[in-house]
């Protein structure tokens, strides 16, 4: 059993964590930069470390701070969290040099999972599908052969590209011809490698992760699906659970698929496998090695308490339950409340909480570090609070989630409250016909 | 009332660093050093010796009273003012350092970090106690620096 857990985060998420280390019976030190004293999860836990100045990467990336804080602390664990060092295999192995348990995987399966190339060919290697693509392209009739099996529109990468630069699409034989010397001469130029490659193009996916929980015994679980399209430049918005678009044939492949690959790997811990999902087709996207924001709605459908679980295998226990003991029940939505101004292009509205009044009632959760008074600095991300809402079903689930968000009053700081009661009366997404691009064409502003 | 011990301390300080002024105070006594800047003989300018006289003190506030400066931990770890080389404290309680003097250790996972003071003065109050541990920004130390 840990005595003492460090939470090397700030926020809800070192809220949460707190919960569920207490529930335990395990003893919390919380570490905070000069600009979060008055942060929620400094006053929870039973011992709190000034770590540094406010800046990140003084403070809550500064492993030899936190290192420090276990020390003087007498912490057994660390649980990062997300963000921040959650997924720095360096950390990782640090933890482990100084005899401290870092909740989380091993440094070797962070950094595996952690290279996308290799990580897509590990998962391909046991059967987890891939977006279908060639090796780098010769000559173009490899393209054109490529694009004749899987069909178009396909699409054109630099190998040593990344974040959408040299990507071009092709729709049809003769624009694939044209775009390849194209991409080549573009990629040369952008990065000084012309390597290009072609993968199918998927013009309307649903971003579909599976939850998954494994222990070191080679016992694997997955928790189901969150379905997290609504996206806005790469950001989650909205998550929920089920998926509108899953049939159980296709969650039970999926959950297969994760298991194979988690066991693959000699994964421990809480992770999250992220798909491509198109016309009933999945696609390995990522794995993140970590605990995620959207978690809750999958606790909400399954009564699985996932940071608990993370906790307890850590430490070496078993999972507590087994694949057929997991039950889905009803639908659960989470929408981001973020101090941000929606009206205003999301622009961060850092600032003091002058009045606060939280939702309640049937299916309402809140996960937050915020309250009346609080000043929202503006080093870090501008998560204020997870307002989570729960039904029997989907339509119930949207009605609490409506009423709750009416009932939510923030004053003080601008918040994308009004953007989800916008989004929630779109015809769409009360019929859960959406996809990864759904936002570039839906705005609240003027 | 000042030793004699405790002025040739005080003066030791000027050979060293370039401070032309220095000047203490206890709960009664009052001492005021002063040397001429590049003088090839440091001179003592008439030490003058007396109690703190309230009075002077209304007339002249700004100069009398005594600034606080803390010198505060930059790491998290165990707070030390042992000299490892020597065993022995680098100060004591009432001590007068100066600019850039280090007056103990953080130990940081192992490692001596050295405590520098960024402001001189007399060592007022010691915060921390020996071997104990200290966050990012915890005062160890208050010093009167007796600057404007």
């Amino acid at each position: 059993m840990f005595r003492k857990i460090l939470i090397a985060n700030r926020g809800e998420i070192a809220v949460r964590v707190i919960r569920a280390a207490k529930e335990l019976g395990i003893k919390t030190i919380s570490i905070h930069s000069e600009a979060d004293e008055e942060c929620l999860h400094t006053k929870i836990s039973d011992q709190d470390i000034c770590i540094g100045p406010a800046l990140s990467k003084d403070s809550y990336l500064n492993i030899f701070a936190i290192i420090s804080a276990a020390e003087i602390a007498g912490a057994d664990a660390i649980h990062p969290g997300y963000g921040f060092l959650a997924e720095n295999p360096k950390f990782s192995s640090i933890c482990k040099d100084h005899k401290i348990t870092f909740i989380g995987p091993s440094a070797e399966v962070i950094e595996l999972l952690g290279n996308k190339d290799k990580a897509r060919k590990t998962m391909r290697s046991v059967g987890v599908p891939v977006t279908p693509g060639t090796d780098v392209i010769e000559k173009v009739e490899e393209a054109i052969e490529f694009a004749k099996e899987v069909g178009y529109p396909v699409i054109v990468k630099a190998v040593a590209g990344g974040g959408g630069k040299g990507m071009r699409v092709a729709w049809s034989e003769d624009e694939l011809k044209n775009i390849i010397p194209i991409a080549q001469g573009e990629a040369k130029a952008a990065f000084g490698n012309p390597d290009v490659y072609v993968e199918k193009y998927l013009e309307n996916p649903r971003h579909i992760e599976i939850q998954f929980l494994a222990d070191e015994y080679g016992n694997v679980v997955h928790l189901g699906e969150r379905d997290c399209s609504i996206q806005r430049r790469h950001q989650k918005l909205l998550e929920e659970a089920p998926s509108p678009a899953l049939t159980p044939e296709i969650r039970e492949a999926m959950g297969e698929a994760v298991r194979k690959g988690v066991s693959k790997v000699g994964y421990v811990g809480a992770g999250t496998m992220e798909f491509l999902f198109e016309n009933g087709k999945f696609y390995f996207m990522e794995v993140n090695t970590r605990i995620q924001v959207e978690h809750p709605v999958t606790e909400m459908i399954t009564s699985v308490d996932i940071v608990k679980e993370q906790i307890l295998v850590a430490m070496g226990e078993r999972l507590s339950f087994k694949q057929e003991d997991v039950k889905f029940n009803g639908h659960a939505i989470e929408c981001r409340i973020n101090a941000e101004d929606p009206f205003k292009n999301f622009m961060p509205t850092p600032g003091k909480i002058e009045e606060y009044r939280t939702p309640g009632g049937p299916g309402i959760r809140i996960d937050s570090h915020v309250y009346a008074g609080y000043e929202v600095p503006k080093y870090y991300d501008s998560l204020i609070a997870k307002l989570i809402a729960w039904g029997r079903n989907r339509d119930e689930a949207i009605a609490r989630m409506k009423r709750a968000l009416q009932e939510y009053k923030i004053v003080g700081v601008k918040t994308t409250i009004p953007f989800f009661e916008k989004l929630l009366e779109h015809p769409d997404i009360i019929k859960g016909n959406y996809s990864t691009k759904f936002l570039e064409n839906f705005s609240i502003e003027k | 009332m000042v030793s004699i011990e405790e002025i040739k301390k005080i003066y030791k300080i000027f050979d060293s660093e370039n401070i032309s002024e220095v000047e203490l105070r206890n709960d009664n006594t009052a001492i005021r050093m002063k040397i001429a800047k590049k003088a090839p003989e440091v001179k003592i300018a008439t030490p003058q010796i007396q109690p703190v006289n309230v009075s002077e003190q209304n007339q002249t506030p700004k100069q009398t009273e005594p600034s606080i400066y803390e010198v505060k931990s930059k790491w998290i770890g165990y707070f030390t003012r042992i000299n490892p080389k020597t065993g022995e404290n680098y100060v004591k309680l009432r001590d007068v350092v100066k600019e850039g003097d280090i007056i103990g250790h953080v130990s940081v996972l192992g490692v001596l970090q050295d405590v520098k003071v960024e402001k001189g003065g007399k060592i007022k109050e010691i915060l921390v106690e020996e071997g104990l541990a200290v966050e990012y920004g915890q005062p160890l130390m208050r010093i009167e620096t007796n600057s404007k």
